[in-house]
C-alpha cells in the first residue's frame, strides 16, 4: 500500500500540466482576422497540414475578409469544397454596412446559407483549437470574435471488420472498430430503447480522447454509474491511447493477476453486458470496449454461449472450468505426483514414466520450467513476429524444441505432453487476458508443488480463492454468484439455463428492475397438444 | 471496529460446519475408539446429543448481548478488570487450540505423507496461509468457505461412495460390549472436539447480519458436521475394526488409503487428504481470528493489523514447544484438552449467564 | 545461526509490512501494540532458536486440568 500511496504522489506532483504557450489558448477570439490567423499559425507552429484559406464575402461594393481553417487530412476536403466554400462564396449575403452589424452577418451564415448540419458558435482559442484538432473546421470573419466550428470529420477509418480476438462459429461477425462513432452505433443498433444513454467525456490533458460511459438506466446500478464516474474523473493523465489505460487507471486493486474489468472487442457482448445492468466505457481509437462490473464466471463465458443450445453452453462452461484447472495446475499435479506421490500412478504407467525420465539429468520441476518457460517465449514470439516468418517458428518450435529435445534426453516425452495439454487448455479460455492471469499462477504453484507437493497445491489453492475472495469488482465482490451463494445466479454462471428459464438478471449487479420479461413467466415454450 | 463486516447466515453455517468437523476428522475416531472400542458409534451418536445441548447453550449466552463479541460482554457482565481477566484467559484459549491444531497438521504430513520435510516448514507455508486469511477480514474467509463446500462435499461423498463396500458388520460386534462406562469415556473427546470448541464463535456470531437466524445456523452446522462425524467414526470401526482403528492415529487417512475403484485408481489418499487440509485450515484461520480479534478488543485497538503478523511470528515456535513428542501431546490431547474445552465452553458461558441474570434482577428490582 | 538470521529477516518483513500503514491509519498505542507483540514474537523465536528450554503451555494446561481429569476417568473405569 506504501508503494501505491507514492505512485499517488507522483501523480499529484505531476497535476499542473499547463505549459505556458497552452495557456495562451483560453485566450478569447480578437476581432480582428490577421491577428486571429498570426495567432494560430503561431501556436500550431507553422505545422504544414494547417491550412488557412482566406476568402472574400463580397456583395459589392462592400467587402469582407474571412477564412476557413481545418487540418489537412482530419477533415473531409470533400465537404469542405462542397458546402462551406460554395455556401460562403456564392451566396449573396446582406453585408453589414458597418461593423457593429457582423453579428447578424453570423447569423445569417448560421441560418441560410451554410448547408451543413453540425454546427456550433465558438468564442476562444481552446474551442478554435479543440474543433479543428478533431478535425472540424472553422470559418473566421473579420471584425467578428466569433468563429463558426463546422463538424466535417472525414478521416481514413478501418470498416467494421470480423473480430480477430474473440471468435465464435454462430454468432454476429462484426466487431468494434477505432471510431467511437461507429461503436456506440453498433450497439445501438442492437438495443434499439431511448433509456440506452450515452455519457461522453474528454480524457487526457494531450490526447483529448473521448471516452463514453454507456449504459441501460433503469437497469445498472445508479450507485455504480455514479462510482465509475468519479473514477473516470479523478484520472489525471496526459494521454489516453487505448482502452488498457482507463482500465488500469479505474479498477480496483492493482496488485491482482486477475482482470477486475472486462473488454470485448464484440457488439453483441457488450450489448449483452447492458442488458444485465453492467456499464460499458467506449474508448476512442480502440476496438475494445470495457464492461464493469466483471465477475470471476464471466471470463468463462462467450457470447456464442447464448446462441447455441443451452445444454450444449452447459457442457462447453464446464469444459472450459475444468481447462481453467488444467492450464492452472497441470504441470504442478505432474511435478507434485512424480515427486512425492508415485504410490498414486498406476504400476505399469509408474514403469514407463521412470524409464523415461531415467535419462534426465534434471529433477521434474527443472524440466518443467524449461519446458514452460520455453513455451511462453515461443507464444510471445508467436504473437509478435511479422506474419510471413510463422511458418519458421512453428517448425522451429514444434519438431526442433519438442521432439530433439526428447530425443536428445533433455525432457521426458511425457513432460512435453503435460506442457502442450497445458497450453492448449490455456487457449480454451475465451478471455485473452484472463488467460495471461492463469499463464503467472501456473509458475506459482509449480513452485508450491516442487516443494511441498500436493499439500502446496492445495494451500495454494486455498491463498487464490482467498484473494479472490477478497477482490471487489466496483463493489460486486468478485466470486459472486459462487461467493456469496445466489441461486439464481447459479443460472448462468457454470450453467447455461434455457433462456425461458432466465428470468432474472444477475443479482448485485442490477438492483433495480431486476425482473428480464415483464410479461408473467409463461415463456416456456409449450408442447403441443396432441 | 470491524463493525461493517457482515456475514450472511448461510456463511455462519458453512463455517460451523466445517469447524465442527475441523481437525476432528482426523483424530477423533481413534481417540473415540480408544476408550469406546467397536460401540464408538454408539458414543458417538450420544455426544452428538450432548453436542447440541452445548451448541444451545452458546447460543443463550449469545443472546445476553446479540451485538457483542465475547470479549465485549464479558467487559460488560463481570465490570472491567475481572472483565479483562476472564477475556484473556478467553483469547488464550483459540491461540492455544489453533496452535495445538497446527501441530496436529505438522504431525499428519510428517508422519503419514512427506517424513523428509522438516515440520517448521509445513507450519510455516500453512501458517502463511492463514495469515493471509486473517489480514484479508471475515468476509473473505466466510467466502471462501462458501466457495470451498462443494468440493469438500464431493470429497467427502467420494470417500464415503468407494470406501462402503469393503465395510464389515462384523466389526461392530460385540454390541454394548464394553459397557456404557466405556461409551462415556469415549464421548468425552466426541463432545468437547468438535461441539465445545465452537465456543469461539461467541466472537463471531455478532458480526451475522440476520441474528434471528443465528440458532438455525448453530443448530443445523453442528448437527450437519456432527452427522459427518459419526459417519467417519462408523466407517472406519467398520472397514478397518476397533482394534486398528485404535491402534492408528489417523484412521480417516487410513480408510482413504483403502480405496480401489477399478484396477487404476487407488492409493489417492493424498488427494483425499484436500478434506482434513480444508477444515482444519478454516478451524485453525476461525480460532486464529478470533484471537486476534479478542486481543485488540481487550486492548482497545483501531484495528486487527498490528497483532496479526506478529502473533502469527509467536505461533510458530509456540508449536513446536506444546509437544515436545508426540507419546506425551496425545496424551494432553485425549485426557487434558477435553477439560479445558469444557471450562470455557460451558464453565464460562454458565458463569456469565448466572452473572448477568443475578445483575438483572439486581438492578431491576421487582415491581 | 541460520535460523537466527531467518528471524530477524521475517521480523524486518513485517516491520516493512505493517509499520508504513500503521503509520498512516492507526493509532500511536497500535505501533507500541506491535512493536511490544513483534519483540516477544522474536524473543520467543530467538530462545527456541538457541535452544533455550520454553515454558509449555501443555504443562500448565495439564497440571490445571490432570485432577479433575483423573477424578472423570477414575469414576468412568
Amino acid at each position: 500500500m506504501g508503494f501505491v500511496r507514492s505512485i499517488k504522489k507522483i501523480n499529484k506532483q505531476r497535476r499542473p500540466l499547463h505549459h505556458p504557450h497552452l495557456d495562451a489558448e483560453h485566450e478569447p477570439l480578437l476581432a480582428s482576422l490577421a491577428l486571429n490567423l498570426s495567432k494560430i499559425r503561431q501556436t500550431m507552429g507553422q505545422s504544414s497540414d494547417l491550412i488557412v484559406r482566406e476568402i472574400l464575402l463580397r456583395q459589392d461594393p462592400l467587402v469582407i475578409q474571412a477564412a476557413i481553417v481545418y487540418m489537412d487530412g482530419l477533415a473531409d476536403v470533400k465537404a469542405v469544397q462542397d458546402f462551406i466554400l460554395p455556401s460562403l462564396m456564392q451566396h449573396r449575403h446582406s453585408l453589414p454596412s458597418s461593423l457593429l452589424q457582423i453579428a447578424d452577418l453570423i447569423n445569417e451564415i448560421k441560418q441560410m446559407s451554410l448547408t451543413v448540419a453540425n454546427l456550433r458558435e465558438i468564442t476562444d482559442f481552446t474551442g478554435l483549437f479543440e474543433s479543428i484538432l478533431s478535425g472540424g473546421t472553422v470559418i473566421l470573419l473579420d471584425g467578428a470574435a466569433i468563429g463558426l466550428a463546422v463538424n466535417t470529420e472525414g478521416w481514413e477509418d478501418r470498416n467494421v471488420e470480423e473480430s480477430t480476438s474473440q471468435t465464435v462459429v454462430r454468432g454476429p461477425k462484426e466487431g468494434f472498430t477505432e471510431n467511437l462513432r461507429t461503436n456506440t452505433a453498433l450497439i445501438r443498433r442492437r438495443i434499439k430503447d431511448p433509456r440506452l444513454w450515452l455519457e461522453t467525456r474528454t480524457m487526457g490533458q494531450m490526447t483529448k480522447t473521448s471516452v463514453a460511459l454507456m449504459y441501460i438506466r433503469e437497469l445498472a446500478n445508479e450507485k455504480v454509474i455514479e462510482e465509475v464516474r468519479i473514477r473516470l474523473d479523478r484520472v489525471r493523465i496526459d494521454g489516453i491511447l487505448e482502452s488498457g489505460y482507463v482500465e488500469e487507471l479505474i479498477q480496483d486493486e492493482t496488485f491482482t493477476p486477475f482482470p477486475t474489468v472486462f473488454n470485448s472487442e464484440r457488439p453483441d457482448a457488450v450489448a449483452g453486458g447492458l442488458l444485465e445492468g453492467r456499464i460499458a466505457i467506449l474508448v476512442d481509437g480502440t476496438p475494445f470496449v470495457l464492461l464493469v462490473p466483471a465477475l470471476f464466471t464471466q471470463f468463462f463465458q462467450s457470447p456464442e454461449d447464448y446462441y447455441q443450445r443451452a445444454d450444449i453452453s452447459t457442457l462447453i462452461r464446464m469444459l472450459r472450468f475444468f481447462s481453467f484447472f488444467i492450464a492452472l495446475l497441470g504441470p504442478s499435479l505432474y511435478i507434485a505426483i512424480t515427486t512425492f506421490h508415485q504410490q498414486m500412478i498406476p504400476t505399469t504407467l509408474l514403469i514407463s514414466l521412470a524409464a523415461q525420465r531415467e535419462g534426465i539429468p534434471f529433477p521434474a520441476f527443472v524440466e518443467a520450467f524449461m519446458m514452460e518457460l520455453t513455451f511462453e517465449i515461443l507464444r510471445e514470439a508467436g504473437t509478435r513476429m511479422p506474419r510471413n516468418v510463422g511458418q519458421a517458428l512453428s517448425i522451429v518450435g514444434a519438431l526442433v524444441i519438442g521432439q530433439s529435445a526428447v530425443e536428445a534426453g533433455i525432457i521426458s516425452a511425457a513432460m512435453v505432453i503435460v506442457v502442450s495439454i497445458t497450453a492448449i487448455a490455456s487457449f480454451v479460455l475465451p478471455s485473452y487476458n484472463f488467460a495471461i492471469s492463469v499463464r503467472i499462477l501456473r509458475f506459482l504453484f509449480m513452485g508450491l508443488a516442487a516443494s511441498f507437493g500436493l499439500f502446496g497445491i492445495m494451500l495454494g489453492m486455498l491463498a487464490m480463492v482467498l484473494h479472490l475472495s477478497s477482490l471487489r469488482s466496483f463493489g460486486v465482490p468478485y466470486l459472486s454468484p459462487f461467493a456469496p451463494l445466489n441461486y439464481m445466479g447459479q443460472k448462468d454462471s457454470m450453467f447455461r439455463f434455457p433462456h425461458w428459464s432466465l428470468l432474472t438478471r444477475p443479482r448485485l449487479i442490477s438492483q433495480i428492475n431486476v425482473i428480464r420479461e415483464e410479461t408473467p413467466p409463461a415463456q416456456k415454450p409449450n408442447r403441443r397438444e396432441t | 471496529m470491524l463493525k461493517d463486516v457482515k456475514l450472511s447466515a448461510r456463511q455462519l453455517m458453512i463455517l460451523v460446519l466445517i469447524v465442527t468437523i475441523g481437525d476432528s476428522i482426523l483424530i477423533l475416531p481413534s481417540l473415540t475408539t480408544a476408550e469406546a472400542k467397536q460401540d464408538a458409534w454408539i458414543a458417538s451418536i450420544f455426544s452428538l446429543l450432548v453436542g447440541v445441548l452445548v451448541v444451545g447453550l452458546l447460543h443463550v449466552t449469545s443472546r445476553l448481548y446479540p451485538n457483542l463479541t465475547f470479549v465485549e460482554f464479558s467487559e460488560k457482565i463481570l465490570g472491567k478488570w475481572l472483565g479483562i481477566v476472564i477475556s484473556l484467559l478467553f483469547v488464550s484459549y483459540p491461540f492455544f487450540s489453533a496452535t495445538a491444531h497446527l501441530r496436529e497438521i505438522g504431525d499428519f504430513m510428517t508422519t503419514q505423507i512427506m517424513p523428509e520435510t522438516p515440520i517448521e516448514s509445513i507450519h510455516i507455508v500453512f501458517l502463511l496461509v492463514v495469515l493471509m486469511a486473517v489480514r484479508l477480514g471475515l468476509e473473505p474467509i466466510a467466502r471462501t468457505a462458501e466457495a470451498f463446500f462443494p468440493w469438500l462435499t464431493i470429497l467427502f461423498l467420494f470417500l464415503v461412495v468407494f470406501i462402503v463396500p469393503q465395510a464389515k458388520l462384523e466389526n461392530l460386534q460385540p454390541l454394548f460390549g464394553e459397557g456404557t462406562k466405556a461409551m462415556l469415556r469415549g464421548s468425552l473427546t466426541f463432545i468437547a472436539f468438535p461441539f465445545m470448541e465452537l465456543v469461539v464463535f461467541l466472537m463471531l456470531i455478532p458480526f451475522v447480519n440476520e441474528q434471528n437466524k443465528v440458532l438455525h445456523s448453530l443448530l443445523w452446522g453442528s448437527v450437519i458436521g456432527g452427522l459427518v462425524l459419526i459417519l467417519i467414526t462408523t466407517l472406519s470401526i467398520l472397514v478397518l475394526g476397533s482394534e486398528l482403528t485404535n491402534r492408528t492415529f489417523y484412521p480417516s487417512y487410513e480408510l482413504a488409503k483403502k480405496i480401489h475403484v477399478g484396477d487404476f485408481l487407488e492409493r489417492i489418499e493424498s488427494l483425499l487428504t484436500g478434506i482434513w487440509l480444508i477444515t482444519i485450515f478454516f478451524k485453525i484461520t476461525v480460532y486464529f481470528f478470533s484471537a486476534v480479534l479478542g486481543l485488540a478488543q481487550i486492548l482497545r485497538l483501531t484495528s486487527l493489523r498490528p497483532l496479526i503478523l506478529p502473533l502469527g511470528l509467536i505461533l510458530i515456535p509456540m508449536s513446536l514447544i506444546i509437544s515436545p513428542n508426540i507419546v506425551y501431546f496425545n496424551h494432553v490431547v485425549a485426557k487434558i484438552w477435553p477439560f479445558y474445552d469444557f471450562t470455557y465452553s460451558v464453565i464460562l458461558p454458565l458463569l456469565l449467564i448466572a452473572t448477568a441474570y443475578i445483575r438483572r434482577q439486581v438492578s431491576q428490582p421487582k415491581h | 545461526m541460520a535460523q537466527l538470521s531467518l528471524i530477524a529477516a521475517a521480523a524486518i518483513v513485517i516491520v516493512l509490512m505493517e509499520v508504513p500503514y500503521l503509520r498512516k491509519n492507526s493509532s500511536q498505542k497500535d505501533l507500541w501494540v506491535f512493536y511490544l507483540m513483534l519483540g516477544i514474537g522474536v524473543a520467543i523465536n530467538g530462545a527456541q532458536g538457541l535452544q533455550i528450554q520454553l515454558p509449555n503451555p501443555a504443562e500448565w494446561m495439564e497440571a490445571v486440568f490432570n485432577p479433575l481429569s483423573s477424578l472423570v476417568f477414575r469414576l468412568l473405569q
